[in-house]
C-alpha cells in the first residue's frame, strides 16, 4: 500500500503547537479520533503504548524526523497521522536535533510485513531533502498529500 | 603503509518483526561509539551503519542476511560487538523467554567486554570483578539497574568504556527496566 493510501488531508497537522513530545503524540492521536479512524476510548491506551515504546529507545530517526509507534490489540488495521512542527519537538534523538516531521503509526498486531513496508516507505521519503523542505513550505494539507503521492517511491 | 583495518561479518536477522526501528536504533547507537566507518549491506543495497534513517530504509525482514563491515582502527571490536547484538536479536525482548534468562544482563556485559583487548574490571559496592568472566560478575551481585564503575586499561580502553557505559545507561537493555532509572553511569 502506498503511504498516501493511509493519509487524508484531515490526518495531517500542519502546525503542531506543543514542543513537548508527549503532547504532540496526544495531538496526533486526537487527530485520528477526529477523523473517526480510531475510537476516543483508545487514546489513553494508545498513548501509554507509544510512550512505553519510547522508553525502550527514541523513535527519532534523524534529520528531524520521528516515527512514534505502537501495536494495539484492539485495532484491525494500520493507522497513520502526520504532523509538522515549525518550532521543533524534543524527541531525544541520537543526533540530538529537534524533530519537525512526525509520522505516528498505530498498527494492529499480526501486520508485521505491512508495518515494515510502511516504515520503509516513510524512511525512503524523509531521506529526500526536498520532501522535508517542501513540507516546511507547504500551504496546506492538500499540498502535503500531493507531495507524498509524488515522492513515495 | 598499511590501510585501515577492515572486518566484515554476515549475520541473519532473527527478529520476527525484522530490522525495524528498535533494533536499528540499538545498532546505530552502538556503532556510533566506534571510530571506524560502518556499513551494512542487505539485499543489494549498502548504507551507512551509524544512520538510523538509512538502516530502517533497508527494510530488513526476518531471515534476511546482512553483512556488517567496519573500516578503521577499532574495526574488529566494532564488528564483534555488532555481531553479538544482531545474534542476540538486537536485545529486543518481545520474542525472548526472559524468565529463562534472569542473568542476561551479566551475560551481555561479559560477552561485550570480551570483544575488547583491554583489561576490564567492574567495581560495585567496593567489590571488584573481571568483566569478561560471568562467574566473577555473578559474585558481584550486579542487577540490571546497578550502576557499576569500570577500570579499563589497554589500547581500546576509550571505546570499551563508551560501549560499557552505554550498556549501563540502558539497564543492559533489559527492557522492563529501561527508562525507569534516571541516573547515569559514573
Amino acid at each position: 500500500m502506498a503511504l498516501a493510501d493511509y493519509l487524508s488531508e484531515k490526518l495531517i497537522c500542519m502546525d503542531l503547537q506543543s514542543r513537548e513530545r508527549d503532547e504532540v503524540i496526544r495531538d496526533l492521536l486526537n487527530t485520528l479520533v477526529a477523523c473517526k479512524a480510531m475510537p476516543a476510548k483508545l487514546v489513553e491506551r494508545a498513548l501509554a503504548a507509544i510512550l512505553d515504546r519510547e522508553r525502550l529507545g527514541s523513535t527519532a530517526i534523524g534529520r528531524g524526523v520521528a516515527v512514534p509507534h505502537a501495536r494495539l490489540e484492539e485495532l484491525e488495521e494500520v493507522l497513520v497521522a502526520f504532523g509538522y512542527s515549525r518550532a521543533g519537538v524534543q524527541f531525544n534523538a541520537l543526533d540530538s536535533q529537534p524533530v519537525h516531521d512526525v509520522f505516528l503509526v498505530i498498527a494492529a498486531r499480526g501486520r508485521a510485513d505491512e508495518y515494515l513496508d510502511l516504515m520503509e516507505r516513510i524512511t525512503h521519503l524523509v531521506q529526500n531533502d526536498d520532501f522535508r523542505r517542501f513540507v516546511s513550505r507547504a500551504k496546506g494539507q492538500r499540498e502535503v498529500i500531493e507531495l507524498i503521492k509524488e515522492m513515495d517511491r | 603503509m598499511e590501510g585501515p583495518a577492515e572486518h566484515s561479518v554476515e549475520v541473519t536477522i532473527k527478529n520476527p518483526l525484522g530490522f525495524h526501528v528498535r533494533p536499528v536504533q540499538r545498532f546505530a547507537s552502538l556503532a556510533l561509539l566506534f571510530r571506524s566507518d560502518v556499513e551494512v549491506h542487505l539485499r543489494s543495497r549498502t548504507v551507512p551503519g551509524k544512520s538510523v534513517i538509512n538502516l530502517v530504509s533497508l527494510g530488513g525482514r526476518c531471515g534476511d542476511a546482512m553483512i556488517i563491515t567496519a573500516k578503521g582502527e577499532d574495526a574488529r571490536q566494532c564488528v564483534e560487538v555488532l555481531q553479538f547484538l544482531a545474534e542476540s536479536s538486537f536485545f529486543v525482548e518481545d520474542s525472548i523467554d526472559t524468565a529463562a534468562q534472569p542473568s542476561r544482563h551479566i551475560e551481555r556485559l561479559a560477552r561485550i567486554a570480551s570483544c575488547f583487548e583491554s583489561d576490564i574490571k567492574v567495581i560495585l559496592n567496593g567489590k571488584v570483578a573481571d568483566a569478561k568472566a560471568v562467574n566473577s560478575l555473578s559474585a558481584l551481585g550486579l542487577k540490571p539497574t546497578s550502576v557499576p564503575r569500570f577500570q579499563i586499561h589497554g589500547r581500546d580502553q576509550e571505546q570499551a568504556l563508551a560501549v560499557l557505559e552505554n550498556l549501563v545507561a540502558s539497564c543492559f537493555y533489559v527492557e522492563d527496566k529501561m527508562g525507569r532509572r534516571p541516573r547515569k553511569a559514573t
